[in-house]
């Protein structure tokens, strides 16, 4: 477990040092910009945009941290040959994976929630304390979101190149929006060619289950049965990429 | 050893290194002002886009909700922020409104909770739109969306008495608003007055006041006090609904917004 530990904080050492968390100070820039500027043009709707749009960008930021950090992660000490030294410790593989996850998602975790306090903030000072609960909730699922695919992208990483890592990382997360269309797609497809698109919709991860932008825009606060279903669903599909990371990682050739 | 050469190496790094940047600052000054002199021209000479003018080719919201990859939200609002403000460019210029209805339906498909977009489109397409039939849709989709809202039957009881005079289906629609949780006291009373057939400028006086009362709207709240303004000219009223208009709380708008700026109550009425 250790071992683990000191991969991971190696790993969020080194997302520090690539000035990761500087976006955090830019998006609370952004933020208090844009609420000052629609809030005159908006009629009556500058601060549900201003909430809406600060979700959306903790989001889209969160993806671009994880295909441009993550999806390189292993490859780059391959490349540097730093992997060798590593490994030459008294380290497994699995250890060696998992840390890097764990250091990628904590590296995630703290910008998203830097950031998400920033939009706490904002959203009380501009929607009142009823703004609390579902901004609280939508940064927690939107945290368990990046996990999910900190995951993905370290299963790429020890698979394939970075430019594939992130072509492959990026759509699962487009397609992760649109699993139950998928499943609906497959109601009205033929016999196998059917069963195959369904099973696909539930390979892909479905991130509309951490998606809680209407419930913010509404202020509504999601059922804590949502929430617990969300979490157990990140851990056991991290979990599930993460095995199938350390088989592909196991059987590499590292030269 | 070319003469240009040895010129080059016979000049120190540094002062090298100005000229580089010199010469470089140079290209991009003169390339952004043949850049932004050449869209000033365009501005002139070509033709220019029309806000909106691209969500006329987009087939529909259920077609944007798929495209929006969990963005839904967000999409609904930058596009709520380009309908009011094709709503305004239009209200100060041709005061014609033909994609105002597609608009509005592709932000309520976004999010089909968006309450200002269905109230705002919704008595706008009746009023300023002339497009009573498709004000009526937007509402009542509004209304099947959200089936436990007040708001939407009582927006559909407000724009049949004032729109049509239908004074009959105004009176369902208030009575359904007076129904459904959280309704404030005025929808029975305007279904009362809607069923008695009582004195049509009363009522219209009072539900233009609810709306200017009610709206976090500038617009909403402009139109309103513009309609209450001509309902009570001549009454003697005038000076107590300008009292009255000073003490609105103020609500955050564009200028055109504000009271008084003389946006002229255009409601079709039969």
């Amino acid at each position: 477990m250790s071992a683990v530990l000191t991969v991971a904080r190696g790993t969020f050492r080194e997302a520090l040092r690539d000035r990761v968390l500087f976006l955090v100070v830019g998006f609370a820039l952004a933020l208090l910009v844009l609420g000052h500027l629609l809030a005159p043009l908006a009629l009556g709707e500058g601060s549900r945009i201003t909430i809406d749009l600060g979700l959306s960008v903790l989001g889209l930021i969160g993806i671009v941290i994880v295909a441009l950090v993550g999806t390189n992660l292993v490859h780059k000490e391959i490349e540097r040959r730093t992997i060798h030294v590593v490994l030459s410790r008294p380290l497994s593989r699995t250890t060696y994976l998992v840390g890097k996850w764990v250091g990628l998602a904590a590296t995630m975790g703290a910008a998203v929630g830097a950031m998400g306090a920033i939009l706490l903030v904002m959203g009380i000072w501009l929607r009142g304390p009823a703004a609390i609960g579902p901004i609280v909730q939508a940064v927690f699922l939107v945290a368990l979101a990046d996990a999910v695919l900190a995951a993905l992208a370290v299963l790429f990483s020890s698979l394939s190149t970075p430019v594939l890592s992130i072509v492959y990382t990026l759509g699962l997360y487009a397609t992760g929006y649109w699993t139950s269309d998928l499943r609906e797609f497959a109601r009205a497809m033929p016999g196998t060619l059917g069963a195959i698109v369904r099973g696909a919709s539930y390979a892909i991860p479905n991130l509309d289950l951490f998606n809680l932008r209407s419930q913010v825009a509404h202020l509504e606060v999601a059922t804590s049965a949502h929430i617990a279903i969300a979490l157990g669903y990140a851990t056991c599909y991290a979990a599930a990429v993460l095995a199938l990371a350390v088989v592909a990682f196991e059987r590499r050739e590292l030269k | 050893m070319t003469r240009l050469e040895s010129h080059a190496t016979a000049m120190p790094a540094a002062r090298r290194n100005w000229r580089t940047i010199g010469l470089a600052l140079g290209v991009f000054a003169l390339a952004a002002t043949a850049a932004v002199g050449q869209l000033v021209w365009s501005h002139h000479h070509v033709r220019q886009a029309e806000p909106l003018e691209e969500l006329a080719y987009y087939p529909s919201g259920a077609w944007l909700s798929q495209a929006a990859v969990g963005e839904r939200i967000a999409w609904s609002d930058l596009l709520w922020l380009r309908a009011v403000q094709y709503y305004g460019m239009h209200r100060e210029t041709d005061n014609t409104f033909g994609k105002m209805a597609h608009v509005f339906d592709i932000i309520t498909t976004l999010d089909p909770q968006f309450q200002n977009a269905y109230v705002f489109g919704g008595t706008s397409l009746c009023q300023e739109g002339r497009q009573f039939d498709a004000g009526v849709q937007l509402l009542e989709k509004g209304a099947r969306n959200n089936p436990t809202v007040w708001v939407y039957p009582f927006e559909l009881g407000f724009v049949h008495y004032l729109g049509k005079r239908n004074l009959t289906r105004a009176t369902f629609e208030f009575a359904q608003a007076a129904r459904l949780p959280n309704a404030p006291d005025y929808c029975e009373r305007f279904a009362a007055w809607s069923g008695q057939r009582a004195g049509y400028e009363e009522v219209a006086t009072q539900l233009w006041r609810e709306v200017a009362e009610t709206t976090d709207n500038a617009i909403l709240r402009d139109k309103a006090i513009a309609h209450l303004r001509q309902l009570l000219k001549g009454s003697g009223q005038e000076m107590r609904l300008e009292a009255w208009v000073a003490g609105l709380k103020p609500l955050a708008g564009p200028p055109s917004a504000q009271h008084g700026s003389g946006l002229v109550p255009t409601l079709e009425t039969e």
